[in-house]
């Protein structure tokens, strides 16, 4: 650089009026437009530019690329969760689980707070049914024994408008809830 | 050059300036009807925004829930509120700038009036249901075409004075107000062609994909050339004038304005990203939005640095503190808005609250703020008197910042939180909070912050009402003549026709005596050149008919590049064969979700997303819209998606539901709809409407519009009973609404399962 060059604010934009330029009273400079507002404009058009091709030549993942990335995380996540789990003594829900729950006082009263959030809107807050059916008669319209209900529960009866339950609900929280709604 | 009052302006006229009267009485009218709009517009927006943390607010009756009064606020605020201050600051600067009067003050009169007649009319159809659902263009067609005539008339009014005027060179600020008056005009038209079946009722002529894109073009550049250009118009005029200072750089007017015209017309499908939209368009969208980043920029620095030097006025002229951070807030905003337009920050934002963080940031901050600054700034020129107080003036700044930060920091909270809940997963892979209402419930806390925010702004716009009040009461007291003002104006030699016009008082000289072929070619060669040594844009600056075509040439070259493509290229919407029309009485339940406003806070959209797949179901095709007139996407999830709805509840839940949401969605802010229960389906229309859509191309056959209402009184029947037997409680409802909704309900996202692959 050499040493004539503008150094000072002032001098960078010199604040020049430009002449017949005035309109009711309002007069402009003929100052440069500030060369980092230059330089980004056109750094947002070489990244546009770079941008569309690298979407077109597949360097940048489309819709449907992120979609499968997507998914390839998930199930990994499930897959290495499984692994985790087959590692320690996994819950194995069956009939003979669920009919100890019966006298699992911890597991009544998850049962109850589960049911009030989520199934007595439908099934009434005391069980007597409603948009759904009743659990405090000895009707069961799927199926009376435990694993039935739980089946309910996990897998819904879309016919009927119950929504399966099983990405809603842990495997614990939904055997809970079987035992609660027996004691209704 | 200088105004005076009327009563000394009867002294000799000096050679060559003559005598003209400016017209402030519209302006003021303008203003009135700005802060009276504003006042309701902004009431109602407290009012909905206490309907979502208290949703019993909704139980002001049934044509007052959060669905109905929503677009009001939202027009009420944009065109009536920001529409009456842009036609105030185009009255009162277009006049000065030019040197002449408003070409008619008849169409003054009509414009003003006309304009509050629209308004008045979009307050009484919205309340009853009829809209167009379309974000921003909800008003029916009556209404659509009225908007349109008021309009031209505007157009025509400023397009006239334009051609009368004393100032050869328009003013940056005329560019930008020409560029919003013919934007608007074409992007109102094109956004509003739907074919009508009733005086309020209508559908719009485009379906699904190819109506979201051109609802988008519009709603993104309603943003721009109703909220963007004419304030950038305003701000060129007022704030060079309120801190007499000169514009910063000319330079950089004309290359922001250029650009910005150009570029933000593409902006439109970054509403639509991930969406059924061709993935091209979102791209285009999101790249021009991103290369939009400096033209927006270059008006905030004209407007910063045009203060240097004058930055001590801003402690005392109330004015310039509105116009500084309402300038900081439009920095603030056109950073925000690309970086939300970039494909992986939308998918978080989108639908969220951090759209509205991000839109009132730019309606309070700049359009709210430059408003009231002008208003400041004019009542003493228009009442000819001071201020009445600075000191409240000064109040209603502080007060009305600290509640637009409240308002922003709380959304921005509300939406990235909810973001990030909808997309979390657990360790097991199973979505963190499967339950939707879990990620309302913990926004809710935000939402009472918002509340309090937007109510400051409120309680501190009433501080604008009072000053404006008590201003008039002492210009009166003062005995101010506030009949036109009057202004001596050089008399304009460079005007050809001039020279007739004003009785051959002024020669022009270059037109005196016939000259040989030759020497004219000569003479017009060295004029062009002698008009070029101030640059081809100062040539353009004479030339308003050209300036403007240049103008909309500019917007027109990215509407056609992005619309015309999706019409003609048959891949933007791949067939999908299971897909069908709505039945009569799916028809039926779905004009009363859209009279209901479920679409505000419901979307159909479930974008290509593991977390949106898990919760929803498959995500959204194209081809399943092709019967949607108009599409009902949606822009914001208050409530759940209902894309895939059909068939995840049995009839009772929904009945149940509707009667009382929180009964089966514990917490749910959802409005109750009790009346759907108690009014009458009514059919007399369903031919009408299933013949309208005929024409629009929707497969009906003659037969099923001849027996609509027979079809859609045996599917009322039918699933009546289905009720009925799941609910007792539930029976004989078969000729209320609420069996034509739940129908609909039922039918949403269910024809893809037919599909055979």
């Amino acid at each position: 650089m050499s040493s004539n060059q503008p150094t000072d604010e002032s001098s960078r934009y010199p604040d020049v009026v430009i002449e017949g330029h005035e309109y009711d009273g309002i007069k402009e400079y003929d100052n440069p437009m500030p060369g980092w507002w230059l330089w980004i404009f056109y750094a947002t058009i070489a990244w546009s530019v770079f941008y569309i091709a690298a979407l077109g030549m597949g360097w940048i993942d489309d819709y449907d690329a992120q979609l499968e990335r997507g998914k390839d995380r998930i199930a990994e996540k499930q897959a290495a969760y499984a692994a985790a789990m087959a590692d320690e003594d996994a819950v194995e829900v069956d009939e003979e689980y669920l009919a100890d729950l019966l006298d699992d006082d911890d597991a009544l009263a998850t049962g109850e707070s589960v049911y009030r959030t989520r199934c007595a809107s439908c099934h009434g807050a005391q069980g007597g049914g409603g948009i759904g059916s009743a659990f405090d008669d000895d009707e069961w319209e799927h199926g009376a024994d435990l694993m039935s209900q739980y089946a309910v529960v996990r897998d819904g009866v879309l016919s009927a408008g119950m929504p399966a339950h099983d990405s809603m609900m842990s495997d614990d929280e939904m055997a809970a809830v079987v035992a609660f709604i027996n004691t209704l | 050059m200088t105004e005076r009052q009327s009563t000394d302006a009867a002294g000799k006229i000096p050679d060559g300036m003559e005598r003209i009267q400016y017209d402030d009485h519209t302006t003021r009218l303008f203003v009135f009807a700005t802060v009276f709009w504003g006042i309701v517009g902004m009431a109602v927006g407290v009012v909905i925004a206490l309907q979502l943390v208290w949703p019993t607010a909704n139980e002001l009756g049934r044509y007052f829930t959060f669905g109905r009064l929503r677009p009001l606020h939202t027009n009420a605020v944009i065109f009536a509120f920001a529409g009456n201050a842009i036609f105030a600051a185009v009255h009162y600067s277009t006049q000065r700038l030019v040197k002449a009067r408003m070409y008619s003050d008849l169409l003054s009169k009509i414009h003003f009036w006309g304009w509050q007649a629209i308004i008045v009319a979009a307050a009484i159809t919205l309340p009853l249901g009829l809209t167009q659902t379309k974000e921003y263009a909800e008003l029916e067609w009556p209404i659509a075409i009225a908007i349109a005539v008021i309009w031209i008339v505007f157009a025509v009014n400023f397009f006239m004075t334009l051609k009368h005027r004393r100032e050869k060179h328009l003013y940056v600020a005329l560019w930008f107000y020409i560029a919003s008056i013919v934007t608007v005009a074409v992007l109102h038209v094109v956004n509003n062609l739907v074919i009508p079946v009733g005086w309020f009722e209508s559908y719009s002529i485009f379906s699904g994909v190819h109506d979201a894109m051109i609802q988008w073009w519009y709603g993104h550049n309603a943003v721009a050339f109703v909220l963007t250009t004419p304030f950038l118009g305003l701000m060129y005029y007022f704030l060079p004038k309120a801190a007499n200072r000169p514009i910063f750089s000319y330079k950089l007017s004309i290359a922001h304005f250029w650009s910005l015209v150009f570029i933000y017309i593409w902006a439109g499908p970054h509403h639509l990203h991930y969406t059924s939209l061709p993935e091209w368009a979102a791209t285009l969208g999101m790249v021009f939005s991103v290369m939009l980043w400096m033209p927006s920029w270059g008006g905030m620095i004209n407007g910063l640095f045009t203060l240097r030097g004058a930055w001590d006025k801003v402690r005392s002229q109330p004015e310039l503190k509105f116009f500084v951070a309402g300038i900081t807030f439009y920095g603030m905003a056109t950073f925000e808005g690309p970086m939300m337009s970039i494909k992986v920050v939308n998918s978080l934002s989108h639908f969220t609250d951090w759209t509205i963080a991000h839109v009132h940031s730019a309606a309070l901050g700049w359009n709210g703020f430059m408003t009231f600054g002008m208003i400041y700034w004019l009542l003493p020129k228009l009442w000819k008197t001071e201020l009445w107080s600075k000191a409240l003036a000064n109040a209603h700044f502080w007060l009305a910042t600290v509640g637009i930060l409240l308002y922003i920091v709380a959304m921005y909270s509300a939406g990235i939180t909810q973001g990030l809940m909808w997309r979390a997963f657990d360790d097991a892979g199973n979505l963190m909070y499967p339950d939707f209402m879990e990620t309302v419930t913990a926004i809710l806390p935000m939402y009472w912050v918002r509340l309090v925010g937007g109510s400051l702004y409120l309680v501190a716009t009433f501080f604008a009402v009072i000053n404006l009040y008590m201003t008039i009461r002492k210009a009166k007291q003062e005995e101010r003549d506030l009949s036109d003002p009057v202004a001596l104006v050089p008399i304009p030699t460079w005007r050809d026709d001039y020279a007739d016009e004003t009785d051959g008082s002024v020669e022009s000289d270059d037109t005196a005596e016939e000259e040989p072929a030759q020497q004219r070619y000569d003479d017009l060669l060295f004029a062009l050149q002698d008009k070029l040594k101030d640059g081809w844009h100062r040539l353009l600056e004479g030339w308003p008919l050209v300036f403007t075509t240049l103008t909309v040439i500019a917007i027109l070259i990215g509407s056609v590049v992005e619309i015309v493509p999706m019409f003609t290229m048959k891949s933007t919407v791949p067939e999908i064969e299971s897909v069908e029309p709505y039945t009569p009485l799916e028809l039926e339940g779905r004009d009363i979700y859209i009279e209901e406003g479920c679409h505000v806070c419901h979307s159909q959209m479930v974008r290509p997303m593991v977390s949106e797949i898990e919760r929803y179901g498959d995500y959204s095709k194209p081809g399943e819209d092709v019967y949607e007139h108009p599409f009902l996407w949606g822009s914001k999830r208050t409530g759940p998606d209902l894309a895939r709805v059909g068939g995840k509840y049995n009839h009772a839940w929904h009945a149940q539901h509707f009667l009382d949401p929180p009964s089966t969605a514990p917490g749910s802010i959802m409005p109750a709809y009790p009346w759907l229960f108690e009014d009458e389906l009514d059919l007399s229309r369903t031919a009408r409407k299933m013949s309208a859509l005929q024409t629009l191309g929707v497969p009906y056959t003659d037969e099923e519009i001849e027996y609509a209402e027979d079809l859609a009184l045996q599917q009322a029947a039918q699933v009546a009973s289905e009720l009925g037997e799941q609910a007792p409680q539930f029976a004989g409802l078969e000729t209320k609404n609420i069996i034509a909704l739940i129908a609909y309900m039922q039918r949403l996202g269910t024809d893809i399962e037919n599909e055979v692959e």
